[in-house]
């Protein structure tokens, strides 16, 4: 490379971006006001609302047994911040839902205890607060009685109440209470704001060189394709850094007047505020964003290179914005932690970081693990661009395979099946939701979410086939097959689940750490009964997990790439969304096979009926661990004929089985037929 | 005649995807050999999709040919290094666009640090260009403020500004008006006198027949005649270039 070359290919990207207005406003004012603008109105808003409901006056109701002693009760709430309204209705049922009255009190007397019964609006802010005021003072009323009962029968009420006391004392400083404060919204809005200030100058070296027609003009110099990537990238690298920059020091500005303004108002949490503590986690942290700025920049040139025009590069970086804007969403997740693993996780890697930085929580190995992780993600997106600037179909052709769902709809081509730049964006996502969704629903559900995290498999990718007009048959193969591939699929299954068990044996020999988790992991999300865990394990997933894999997946991949390329990636993607190393091998065999089977019967029920079937056997071993030796008891090897026998069964499972199924699948008289 | 550029058996094959896992290839370029003599005006032939962008771009060494070679002889030697090559020839088609956003001074400097040239050659080069082309009234304005006219200028500036041996013109005058399509023929022509060698290529017959030392004659990839008019026309018996193409199509089918 020739450094002279490179300065006046620099000084040229530089001259053209920077005096392409559009370019500059993106990166200099969208931080510098929108931001602190955004931030500064939100807090407007919050406070005004605040306010708001601290003049509230909530009209309520009282009806029923004691009247008068509740009413005088509920009469006399006036404190600084509400009062309450104490009103008659007629039609109570009606004032309640056209918001006149907020919450009414219906008061039974039994057994000499009070049962009181509050109607109220759960869909309504107002009767929601109503409700907290009227519990509040009944809570006090309610302590006031049995202190009462208590001193009455001699006891001493606070023993008797409070047998333990808890305190909290918070030690963490007000620098930290700050910066986790900072560190959720923090990394966020960094993230987004410095893709932002790239994507402009990215299109603009890139697929706005196209669409100006300039590029045949570059490529008539004495210049190599390298020299002509890295002025271009130094360029937007340059640009990124320098919007990293910008938008650091106008999120500190801003940080700084909001916590001054409200340490000023008195607000404790924030207390004495200082600043000089951030500097040195800061520096480390300032470092690890021109990292990840770079990284963008090179990302974000990557996928505008494929692009003709503006247009076109604006439809294929909005997939990469949603997804990186969904990533780096996980500074506001409160459990996760910035694990080893989770620093080599590109853009969730900084933000994580970002947020233990501002709470002086760091550890060298994770900081230098994501610094690496970042430049060698620059790297390897340098690395692929210098290869996009190499192939002339992509410097001189039209652009086919990218992006199709950011088209107009009206643009869309019926029929068919997803290209592999839709598949690739379907599966990004897929996995940022089954990860954020799935994974709460999990959590919160039980084996019911199990079943829903599993829905969202068939459910995200029919939407999108649907909205991009893809052809649904084709694209989950929705067919009926021959019997006889039916069979084939199926006893190649069979021979597969055989060596799949092999390859979990080994593999859990190997990984013992991860065996052990997954096996916990598994603890808890099943139900009791045999028939509902077939369900939910087996069932579901063979439909779900199949129609998403080899049905929308494995059909983009099939219809461009080598069948070879096709499988391998399908398994590797099933491998990775089991996520647990343990399973990683086991699963990905399954699924290449099923690929195959898939590919072979150009339908997706021998592949259902081959996942149902591994499925079924884990989940058989897992409800009746002794079953399955009586099932096959004759396995137990006790004389020389059982002995036999157990090896015919073998090599007719490991061996007989696959290549039996093979045969039937593979009919060379019925080849291409399409 | 000494030869400036010679390409034997060059070969461009173009993959396209068509619906289900087929790939379709077909040689834009199939096979094709030719020399290029220091000094002559060559005319490339023939209609849309014959490959004559495909073969320009390959001899320009903006694309790589998928089989064949191209070598070039500078001051005396032959060479086939891909810069060595481009350093010294000026390219021009309808795809080279300049970037609007620099002025016609700024691109040409840009340009002259590239082909390495000293300041003080990029200062002379520049003056004399100016000259040649007229360019002094708006050398200083943003590309894209100009008119087509001017953009034309600015654009023969560009491959101007390195003094190469050989142009490739890749339809120069496609959808210009009269004047300026004029005054490109022109420059072509005086650029001759001084000793500099044009390829270039046109589906105009008249203005081939009017300006062409020498006529390749290219259809669907291949050579299907070259040669001098004389030598055309004798080939086939007929007077106009018109007429000699459309018997020589004739003839290949």
């Amino acid at each position: 490379m020739n450094g002279k070359i490179i300065k006046q290919l620099f000084k040229k990207e530089m001259l053209d971006v920077l005096r392409d207005k559009k370019t500059v406003l993106m990166m200099v004012v969208v931080p510098l006001v929108i931001y602190p603008l955004i931030m500064l109105l939100s807090m407007q808003v919050m406070t005004t609302v605040s306010q708001d409901m601290a003049k509230s006056t909530y009209n309520i109701c009282v009806q029923g047994d004691k009247l008068e002693e509740y009413s005088q009760l509920i009469k006399d709430v006036d404190e600084e911040s509400y009062s309450v309204n104490l009103v008659s209705s007629s039609d109570i049922e009606g004032d309640l839902l056209n918001g006149s009255i907020d919450a009414y009190l219906v008061v039974e007397e039994k057994d000499g205890s009070d049962l009181i019964n509050i109607h109220y609006l759960s869909a309504s802010t107002r009767s929601n607060y109503a409700v907290d005021v009227v519990l509040e003072v009944i809570d006090e009323y309610a302590k006031g009685e049995t202190e009462a009962a208590l001193v009455e029968a001699g006891l001493d009420p606070d023993k008797v109440l409070n047998p333990v006391k808890v305190r909290y004392v918070d030690k963490s400083t007000a620098e930290e209470s700050t910066g986790s404060l900072m560190g959720s919204i923090l990394p966020f809005m960094l993230v987004v704001s410095i893709l932002m200030g790239t994507m402009y100058p990215a299109i603009d070296t890139t697929s706005g060189e196209k669409e100006r027609g300039t590029l045949e003009t570059v490529l008539t110099l004495p210049v190599t394709s390298q020299e002509l990537i890295f002025s271009k990238f130094l360029a937007v690298g340059l640009f990124g850094i320098a919007s990293a920059l910008l938008n650091l020091i106008s999120m500190c500005g801003v940080m700084a007047y909001m916590f001054n303004m409200m340490s000023s108002l008195g607000a404790e949490v924030f207390g004495s505020f200082d600043v000089s503590k951030f500097i040195p986690p800061m520096i480390i942290g300032v470092l690890c964003v021109f990292a990840f700025a770079i990284f963008v920049s090179a990302l974000s040139m990557c996928v505008c290179a494929f692009a003709k025009s503006y247009k076109e590069a604006n439809n294929y970086i909005t997939p990469v914005t949603l997804v990186v804007m969904l990533a780096s969403f996980i500074s506001f997740i409160p459990n996760i932690e910035l694990t080893r693993n989770m620093s080599l996780v590109p853009v969730a890697n900084l933000c994580l970081l970002l947020r233990d930085l501002l709470v002086f929580k760091f550890n060298y190995i994770n900081i230098m693990l994501v610094l690496i992780s970042n430049i060698i993600y620059g790297v390897v997106a340098v690395l692929i661009l210098g290869k996009i600037y190499n192939s002339e179909s992509i410097m001189f052709g039209d652009g086919q395979a990218g992006i199709q769902l950011f088209e107009k709809r009206s643009n869309m081509k019926k029929g068919g099946v997803p290209t592999l730049g839709d598949c690739g964006f379907v599966v990004i996502l897929m996995a940022l939701i089954y990860l954020y969704v799935g994974s709460s629903l999990q959590l919160k559900y039980g084996s019911a979410g199990l079943v829903a995290s599993q829905l969202l498999f068939v459910a995200f990718p029919l939407l999108v086939a649907l909205y991009s007009k893809k052809s649904i048959k084709d694209t989950f193969k929705l067919r009926l097959c021959k019997p006889r591939k039916l069979f084939g699929g199926v006893i190649l299954g069979v021979g597969t689940i055989a060596w799949s068990l092999v390859i979990s044996g080994i593999s859990a020999s190997i990984f013992k750490e991860s065996a052990k988790a997954s096996q916990e992991g598994l603890e808890g999300y099943f139900p009791e009964e045999f028939v509902l865990g077939l369900l939910v394990m087996a069932v579901t997933p063979a439909i779900c997990e199949e129609l998403f894999f080899r049905g929308y997946v494995f059909s983009a991949l099939e219809n461009r790439l080598k069948l070879i390329t096709a499988i391998l990636l399908n398994a590797a993607l099933f491998g990775i969304f089991h996520m647990s190393l343990v399973k990683f091998f086991t699963t990905a065999f399954l699924g290449g096979v099923i690929a195959y089977i898939g590919h072979k019967s150009r339908s997706i029920i021998p592949g259902m009926l081959v996942h149902f079937m591994n499925n079924t056997l884990a989940c058989v071993a897992m409800y009746y661990p002794l079953g399955l030796v009586k099932a096959f008891s004759f396995l137990e090897m006790t004389s020389a004929t059982d002995r036999m026998l157990t090896g015919l069964f073998a090599v007719l499972v490991a061996i007989v089985c696959p290549v039996l199924g093979y045969k039937l699948l593979d009919d060379k008289k019925e080849k291409i037929s399409i | 005649m000494e030869n400036i550029l010679v390409a034997n058996n060059l070969i461009k094959t173009f993959e396209r995807h068509e619906k289900k896992q087929k790939k379709i290839s077909f040689n834009a370029v199939d096979d094709i050999s030719l020399n290029v003599g220091a000094g002559e005006i060559v005319g490339v032939l023939g209609p849309n999709g014959a490959g004559k962008t495909t073969l320009l771009r390959m001899l320009g060494m903006l694309m790589k040919p998928t089989s064949g070679e191209i070598h070039m002889s500078i001051d005396g030697q032959i060479q086939s290094d891909v810069t060595k090559i481009k350093a010294n020839i000026g390219y021009l088609s309808g795809n080279t666009k300049l970037y609007g956003r620099l002025s016609t001074r700024e691109l040409l400097d840009i340009l002259g640090n590239i082909y390495g040239l000293t300041k003080e050659e990029i200062d002379f080069r520049i003056e004399k260009i100016s000259r040649i082309l007229n360019l002094g009234e708006f050398i200083d304005n943003r590309i894209e403020k100009l008119s087509t006219g001017q953009t034309q200028r600015a654009s023969i500036s560009r491959c101007l500004i390195h003094n190469p041996k050989l142009y490739i013109f890749d339809e120069p005058t496609l959808g210009l008006d009269i004047i300026s399509s004029n005054s490109i023929i022109e420059f072509m022509k005086s650029e001759r006198e001084q000793g500099k060698t044009v390829l270039y290529s046109t589906h105009y017959m008249e203005e081939a027949e009017y300006l062409c030392d020498r006529i390749i004659l290219l259809d669907k990839g291949k050579i299907i005649a070259q040669g001098t008019l004389a030598e055309l026309k004798a080939m086939t018996g007929e007077d106009k270039l018109r007429d000699i193409f459309n018997s020589l199509i004739k003839e290949v089918e």
